[in-house]
């Protein structure tokens, strides 16, 4: 016994139709291939109600339809009556899912609706089929015989020339709009969705094609039919082709299709088991695999979707935290615009009181007023360090790239440091005597990078000598600083060059160190695509720092959009 | 949703749906109103009656002799989809005609019996 015996009113056309192809083929090859169609279809109106997802459903369930007419058009053992009234309708569902997906991809590759002189042409094509049916000019007689449908020739032939046209038609559109493609994404798009369209439609014209020409002209009725089968494989085509779009380029903006597409897949394959099986233990362990695979895939769809969530809150924040950065520089370039206005004028009066713009100063007076100058130029120059800081990282410096003799630039930045260091009791030698003399490079950037570096050096060393050398090689030149100074520890060797990367103990040693010295200096020395780096024993053990410049290679690469430059 | 464009098209076209599977159905699943083709047992002894043509496969080939009858399905009685009607008279229906065998009515795998008595 199986789940049919109960539905058969024609034992004659049920023993017909058992010689011809197995029961569970037919339900196989129709049912799964109907209910994944209307779950695709349906689960995308669902998520995405606009056109492409309208026509798609309008493809799927009357695709699905159509599956379960020429099911019941098997099933001529339901009864003569049923078979002709399913029967009838086959070609008008078929020609209408063939109409709707060429809509479905005209409005998936144009972004639009079809045009309306296409929908009246559609429709056209359609009425003959719909007026035939409707007065019952497309069906002749039930064979009892044979157990199936005599159609009126000329009828029936009418829908495979619709059905040719349309197909003509999807290639067409699809060769139009992958050559009018500007990008390559929008290209395979095209071509994807055109590819699932057209092999659907294609296996299933072809299939049905071969049958009429098997039945007609060949006279061949008893088995040909068995080839229909095979026209269904089509719409699994088309929605792999579409989930892979989906998955692949997030079309129809949906998030998590891919793992409901497939636990529906499978839940729908498991189901369909129930079709071949007539023991009650094996309808009891496919029960049970459906209901674990059911829950299996509750739990994996919704551990995804959380996980899907998840990931946007976390571009959601680094997006945040994005603006809030950026929010900060422009804050940061207030303020120290501000403070920096402040400064310079308290610096300014300053300069002109010990000058002696005001008259004579008090000599009580005098050495406050040396140190406020002092202090107003130290705190010009920590305010400018964090603005040059803020402006190389949000890419506002642009350099200007020139050439330009290093022997004289580091020659003037020794004769404008050498004050500070003769005053330390320091030694500052440079030998620059075979080193390159022109180079390429912003001299303004590479000035404050040196000046940086050499300044350095002076502050961190407390006693002994500071030497500098500058040396060519074919492709380059080096410039590197030796100092006797305080040394830099294995932990503070690891943020040097990073933004505010204080050494441990360097303000116990300069006071005045903003942290974003070294830093500035690496993008100065990156934006040349040259390199830097240190070197040091340990503390107290003085510390070398290297910096190569490359002579040929040194295209910017610092952003040049931007040239305001904050002074 | 970008345009309410296929609304009126889909909206027409389940409309026209309805109204042709309505009136199928009606037609035929309920009316039973179309033809119905069948072979019946055929008294070889008063008729030219159709018969399989057994030279080619005589493996399982029935030789019963058989006429064809063209009958509105609402008429026929329920042994003719089973094929077991014993004595079927098409004159006693109503909408029912016979087709007896002639040479332009036999067709592939089938031949004329007739073991009438002048």
């Amino acid at each position: 016994m199986n789940i049919f015996s109960h539905l058969i009113q024609v034992e004659y056309c049920y023993n017909y139709l058992i010689n011809q192809i197995p029961v569970g083929l037919l339900v196989y090859s129709h049912i799964p291939t109907a209910v994944i169609a209307v779950i695709f279809g349906g689960f995308l109106l669902y998520k995405v109600r606009n056109l492409e997802s309208m026509t798609l459903f309008v493809v799927c369930v009357s695709f699905a339809i159509w599956c379960f007419l020429d099911l019941s058009s098997w099933f001529a053992f339901l009864g003569s009556n049923i078979t002709m009234f399913t029967w009838s309708l086959v070609d008008l569902f078929a020609l209408l899912f063939f109409f709707f997906s060429y809509y479905f991809l005209f409005t998936f590759l144009m972004r639009r609706d079809l045009f309306a002189w296409q929908k009246i042409v559609g429709v056209l094509f359609l009425l003959p089929t719909a007026i035939s049916t409707l007065f019952g000019y497309n069906l002749l007689s039930f064979d009892a015989n044979q157990c199936q449908v005599n159609e009126r020739e000329w009828v029936a032939l009418y829908p495979y020339f619709v059905e040719g046209v349309i197909v003509l038609a999807v290639l067409v559109l699809a060769f139009i709009c992958i050559r009018k493609a500007t990008t390559q994404r929008q290209r395979t798009e095209a071509l994807l969705a055109s590819t699932g369209v057209f092999l659907f439609l294609f296996f299933f014209f072809l299939s049905t094609l071969g049958v009429n020409v098997l039945v007609n002209y060949f006279d061949i009725s008893t088995y040909a039919y068995n080839f229909e089968i095979y026209g269904l494989f089509g719409m699994p085509i088309l929605l792999i082709y579409l989930g892979y779009l989906i998955v692949k380029y997030n079309e129809f903006n949906l998030k998590i299709f891919g793992t409901e597409a497939l636990v529906f897949a499978l839940l729908a394959l498991i189901a369909s088991e129930f079709a071949f099986v007539n023991t009650v233990t094996n309808r009891i362990l496919i029960s049970i695999t459906l209901v674990l695979t059911a829950a299996i895939g509750y739990i994996l769809v919704k551990s995804v979707q959380k996980e899907i969530e998840q990931r946007m809150n976390i571009q959601q924040l680094a997006s945040n935290l994005q603006n809030a950065n950026k929010q900060q520089i422009v804050l940061i370039h207030f303020i120290t615009h501000q403070i920096k206005g402040y400064l310079t004028k308290s610096r300014n009066i300053f300069s002109m009181a010990l000058e002696g713009d005001f008259g004579k100063l008090p000599d009580a007076f005098l050495p406050l007023a040396t140190e406020g100058l002092s202090s107003a130029t130290n705190g010009v120059n920590t305010v400018q360090e964090i603005l040059n800081a803020s402006n190389l990282k949000s890419g506002a410096v642009s350099y200007i790239f020139k050439s330009f003799n290093l022997t004289e630039l580091i020659q003037k930045i020794i004769s404008e440091l050498m004050p500070a260091a003769t005053k330390k009791g320091l030694s500052l030698v440079c030998n620059s005597e075979n080193a390159v003399q022109q180079v390429i490079g912003d001299e303004a950037q590479l000035y404050n990078a040196f000046k940086n570096l050499i300044d350095n050096s002076i502050k961190y060393t407390p006693s002994g000598s500071v030497t500098i050398n500058l040396e060519s090689k074919p492709d380059k030149v080096i410039f590197t600083i030796k100092d006797t100074g305080v040394g830099i520890t294995a932990e503070d060797m690891s943020h040097l060059f990073t933004e505010g990367g204080h050494g441990k103990d360097s303000v116990k040693v300069n006071t005045e160190s903003t942290g974003f010295g070294l830093y500035i200096v690496k993008n100065i020395i990156d934006a040349h695509h040259g390199k830097i780096w240190a070197e040091s024993e340990g503390s107290g053990k003085g510390s070398t720092f290297t910096i190569e410049l490359s002579l040929t290679d040194v295209a910017p690469t610092a952003p040049e959009i931007n040239s305001e430059v904050s002074k | 949703m970008r345009r309410s464009g296929p609304g009126v098209l889909i909206g027409g076209i389940i409309f026209g749906l309805i109204i042709i599977t309505g009136y199928r159905f009606y037609e035929y699943a309920l009316q039973r109103n179309f033809l119905l083709q069948a072979n019946v047992t055929c008294d070889a002894q008063h008729n030219s009656c159709f018969v399989a043509d057994c030279s080619a496969d005589t493996l399982g080939c029935d030789t019963t002799a058989y006429e064809k009858i063209t009958i509105l399905a609402r008429n026929a009685p329920s042994c003719i989809e089973e094929h077991s009607c014993k004595e079927f008279n098409c004159a006693s229906y109503g909408t029912c005609s016979v087709q007896y065998c002639a040479a332009n009515a036999v067709q592939t795998g089938e031949k004329c019996i007739t073991t009438q008595t002048p």
